[in-house]
């Protein structure tokens, strides 16, 4: 019996150290600040490293300890470095809170950002709220506005920003007869509330819905009556793993071979790598921001060759969002003079020019990011593109992030 | 009428995925007692490994032949060192065994392949569509759902006409007296974990073109064979094919009117012959 308890116990060591791995947590910040003195400017990451937004999740960290580091090499904030402190929220949202609360009283932290699942974003709001510290929640939800308090700001895209634009150059350039399939949860049931009130002003006949659940691998049940309607766009607003099963599916069926096309309500470059060539060819998709998109805005290309000199990849979506929130709050610290948390929020609204131009706007704290219109590379695309492994969209439209794109103050 | 019909194709073929893992799940309860929460787990391992195989070799067909031998290599250790030494005992032991071999063969996963999926190319020659009249049918899918029923076929003859079947059976019915009557029961069990554990590992590569690999994907698809399982009645292999057949039937007609109700129909379906027959369809009483 020896034996099998000694291989056991190896399993158990295993399975430690697979946990251990998910423990990004309470390293404190990043290389020596080179060029600054004093004491730091302390930054609170709160992130969830375990889950479904994992890989996300560590492009955040990458992008801040990138941001962080340029900042302090150039002399710091008000002569003080930043220093970055990283916790794992683990994808929970009473330990996301937990995090911020340990954050602000152990860690004495000027500011929180973070993290990806809207619960967290609520909870961390709810925190920092009540101790008077800033925070920059930093995934995609249309669900902090109403709960912000006077610190808080959102730096992701929200989709009643990106509505207008992006419904309206499909229904221009794609087709007016759509088939519509939305996540059944929250984020689809806000999209479907916006097609209901916009289809008819756009032209734009909904031939048939599909609410599928969230997580659902299979979508060849959907496919017959899709296939039968004969839309001329299929518009999928399911996210990341769900949406490559639905291409995938409907690639094997046959659907997209004939005159439909097919419009991402969101993707990412995770997403697209995911899915590959085979799959995104010709298929197009709402991007927020696009490591590609360096002829149209040169600060991307900038932030996009720094971000993969140092991590071998281009920087995602979620990377830009939080490479720019670092830099808009060392902007904001530097204008306001001051950490002091009523001076800095102060002096965060305004455009901004990082990663691509954003507009954070005063009265609710949230951002117009710059959306694009992106069609899928086929392999041979990407390889005249000169980036065979990572060019897997080109830019077909872009509308930069400005004031103009933010429904009404109080909507 | 035409679209019921496509809704039923679609769904049985799926169903045969399902069949398959179904099967060797209740195999192995048949034998050893035991649930195999690992089962979902294994069958992710079977998709990666076959993955793998297509990602190095670019041969589909290979990984068909190699992530089964793989998982029955896996199958011959996980048998002998971590579940054998338990089966002995009374209680919970071997199911927390599987139920802990679950998590350290994801989190394996996602530390060897990383947290986001990999997608498997359809094989070529089989990309392109079917045309029925009413509708066009995906050709991988036909052949992969063939491929299933051929597999289901062939374990069923075993089951039935050979004289390994028949072992099988007496062990699952009495595996003390099998044992008086100098059946190597240990060999026996050793075999049915095996198959049933290759069975998983061609479910994951003929589904894996369609619906990719991910690190999560058999801990998603356990839920629904257990209802498949309890549906067809645990231990019966006919059972299994039946609500494998059954459950893939339901969810596609189900999402043709209301797909949000997909998920939950399978669950009502199972309280229903839960109440009816406690047993499962074909389960021995």
């Amino acid at each position: 019996m020896r034996k099998p308890l000694l291989l056991l116990a190896v399993w158990l060591a295993s399975l430690a150290v697979v946990a251990c791995a998910g423990e990004e947590a309470t390293t404190p910040g990043t290389g020596t600040p080179t060029g600054a003195s004093g004491q730091p400017i302390k930054i609170g990451l709160v992130l969830p490293f375990v889950g479904v937004y994992a890989s996300l999740a560590e492009s955040q960290a990458n992008a801040a300890r990138l941001a962080v580091d340029e900042i302090n090499a150039a002399g710091g904030v008000l002569g003080r470095p930043l220093q970055l402190i990283i916790r794992d929220d683990k994808l929970q949202t009473d330990e996301a809170a937990r995090q911020a609360q340990s954050l602000i009283q152990q860690e004495r932290v000027d500011m929180i950002a973070g993290t990806i699942h809207a619960g967290g974003n609520l909870a961390i709001n709810s925190v920092t709220k009540a101790a008077g510290v800033l925070y920059f929640a930093t995934s995609a939800t249309d669900t902090l506005r109403k709960e912000r308090g006077e610190y808080t700001f959102h730096t992701a895209w929200a989709q009643s920003a990106a509505a207008p634009f992006v419904l309206d150059w499909v229904s221009k350039n794609l087709g007016r007869r759509w088939w519509v399939i939305y996540p059944d949860y929250a984020y689809g049931h806000e999209w479907k509330a916006i097609l209901d009130r916009t289809a008819s002003r756009l032209g734009v006949t909904i031939v048939g819905e599909t609410m599928a659940p969230l997580g659902t691998t299979d979508f060849s049940s959907y496919i017959p009556s899709i296939a039968r309607a004969n839309p001329e766009v299929v518009y999928v607003f399911s996210a990341g793993g769900d949406m490559v099963n639905f291409f995938k599916q409907a690639t094997a069926f046959g659907l997209f071979d004939a005159d439909t096309k097919v419009m991402a309500g969101i993707t990412d470059l995770t997403i697209d790598k995911s899915a590959g060539y085979d799959l995104i060819a010709n298929t197009h998709a709402l991007l927020p921001f696009y490591w590609g998109a360096s002829s149209q805005y040169p600060s991307t290309g900038r932030f996009a060759q720094a971000y993969r000199a140092r991590y071998g990849v281009p920087p995602d979506g979620y990377a830009a969002i939080m490479y720019d929130t670092i830099k808009v709050y060392a902007e904001a610290v530097k204008k306001a003079g001051t950490t002091d948390p009523s001076r800095v929020a102060a002096a965060v609204p305004g455009s901004y020019d990082f990663t691509e131009p954003i507009f954070i706007r005063q009265c609710d704290g949230e951002i117009a990011r710059t959306m694009i219109v992106g069609r899928g590379n086929t392999a041979d695309q990407a390889r005249q593109a000169g980036d065979p492994e990572w060019a897997l969209r080109q830019v077909v439209a872009s509308a930069a992030g400005a004031e103009s794109m933010l429904p009404p103050c109080g909507q | 009428m035409e679209e019921v019909a496509s809704q039923v194709l679609v769904g049985l073929a799926n169903g045969v995925m399902l069949a398959l893992l179904a099967a060797g799940l209740s195999l192995i309860f048949g034998q050893m007692n035991v649930v195999n929460f690992a089962h979902g787990a294994i069958y992710a391992l079977g998709a990666y490994l076959g993955f793998l195989m297509v990602d190095r070799l670019g041969v589909f067909w290979l990984a068909l032949v190699g992530a089964p031998i793989g998982l029955i290599l896996v199958g011959i250790v996980t048998e002998r060192w971590l579940l054998r030494p338990l089966l002995d005992r009374t209680g919970l032991e071997p199911l927390l065994m599987t139920f802990g071999l679950s998590y350290v063969i994801t989190e394996s996963i996602r530390v060897g392949f990383g947290k986001i999926g990999k997608p498997v190319d359809i094989p070529g020659e089989l990309s392109g569509t079917i045309p029925l009249g009413f509708m066009d049918f995906s050709k991988y899918l036909a052949v992969a759902a063939a491929i299933g029923v051929v597999l289901l076929v062939l374990t069923w003859l075993v089951l039935e006409r050979t004289d390994l079947g028949r072992i099988i059976r007496a062990v699952a019915q009495d595996s003390a007296m099998s044992m008086a009557l100098g059946i190597d029961v240990i060999h026996v069990r050793r075999i049915v974990f095996c198959l049933g554990l290759a069975l998983a590992a061609l479910a994951a590569v003929l589904s894996a073109p369609l619906r990719g690999v991910h690190p999560d994907m058999g801990l998603e698809i356990l839920v629904t064979v257990f209802v498949v399982v309890v549906v067809g009645g645990l231990g019966s292999f006919g059972g299994s094919v039946a609500g494998g057949l059954l459950i893939g039937l339901v969810t596609s007609l189900v999402s043709m009117e209301w797909p949000q109700w997909k998920d939950v129909a399978i669950f009502i379906l199972m309280s229903l012959v839960l109440l009816a027959r406690p047993r499962g369809l074909l389960g021995r009483e």
